[in-house]
């Protein structure tokens, strides 16, 4: 790099550092709110409406 | 078009797109960083040094060109309450602040070898630095809103008022005299830059385009489930029921 490899060498380093580190972020926020999200849709899903039974009520 | 706003078809459709965008991004980056490091011959001023224009300009560019789309979609969030256009507006924003940041620290490196100084107050600078601390406010004052549809039409005003700075950044180097160097791929005529140095000048913007493109699918998506939570349609895509 003609002697100017430290320059170089740290603006594409820090590019790098910046751009996957901001990727990698992002992608792990999608990964666990669709994780989430999935548990939570899936125990709603499953769970009879138990809610109602606690309130005595018309419930059979 | 009006179909694609529905929250739901953006985060299908978006999904869709990922993939492609994604590798098409990762393609132009290889051949972007292999032609500019290798094949790009060397400055006969500047030597090796202007080897970082092919990171210092894309994310330059980029800075203005997110913060347009965040305002303009802030705009359309204003006008029209359109949700994908809010999370569009506020997806944007992290990605913006760090092309800016990448684009100031790239230049810094760049400086200190060329200009002997990493950092001088001058007008392209410091209309640079004051883009970065508006994108760190439009995050802050989304931040400081509890109501997501709330925060986003709040820092819509912001961004907006904040885009007066766009024309000044572009400006900058013709209205004053700096020590930056006036534009010389946008100039009318022919550019003032050699085509084996603008060649892969532009792959580099399109790599740097395209990775905009991805991560603001990404961020939007996250985005859209996180406001929509309660939404059925959330439940479903998460569990894979199209």
């Amino acid at each position: 790099m003609g002697g100017y490899g430290f320059y170089v060498w740290s603006a594409y380093g820090v590019a790098a550092v910046v751009m996957l580190g901001l990727l990698g972020s992002s992608l792990a926020w999608h990964r666990r709110l669709t994780g989430q999200l999935r548990n939570k849709s899936r125990r709603s899903a499953s769970a009879p409406p138990v809610a109602l039974d606690k309130t005595g009520g018309d419930w059979p | 078009m009006q179909q694609l706003l529905a929250p739901k078809n953006f985060y299908l459709w978006s999904g869709r797109w990922l993939r492609p965008v994604a590798w098409a991004t990762g393609l132009c980056t290889l051949t972007g960083l292999y032609w500019g490091l290798v094949v790009a011959p060397p400055d006969y001023l500047q030597g090796d040094s202007y080897r970082i224009m092919f990171v210092h300009v894309p994310s330059a560019w980029m800075s203005l060109f997110v913060y347009a789309v965040m305002a303009g979609a802030g705009a359309v969030a204003l006008v029209w309450r359109i949700k994908v256009a809010e999370v569009v507006a506020s997806a944007s924003a992290p990605i913006g602040a760090a092309f800016t940041a990448l684009a100031l620290m790239t230049g810094s490196l760049w400086g200190k070898p060329m200009w002997g100084t990493w950092w001088v107050w001058d007008a392209r600078l410091t209309s640079e630095l004051l883009l970065l601390f508006l994108y760190l406010g439009y995050m802050a004052l989304e931040q400081a809103i509890e109501d997501r549809r709330t925060a986003t039409r709040a820092a819509a005003v912001l961004a907006l008022v904040g885009a007066v700075d766009l024309p000044i950044i572009h400006y900058s180097v013709e209205w004053w005299h700096t020590l930056h160097q006036a534009p010389t791929v946008t100039r009318f005529g022919a550019p003032a830059i050699h085509g084996s140095m603008l060649a892969p000048l532009l792959v580099m913007a399109l790599a740097f385009f395209g990775y905009y493109v991805s991560l603001l699918l990404v961020r939007a998506r996250c985005e859209l489930l996180e406001r929509e939570r309660t939404n059925p349609w959330v439940g479903e895509v998460c569990r894979g029921i199209p």
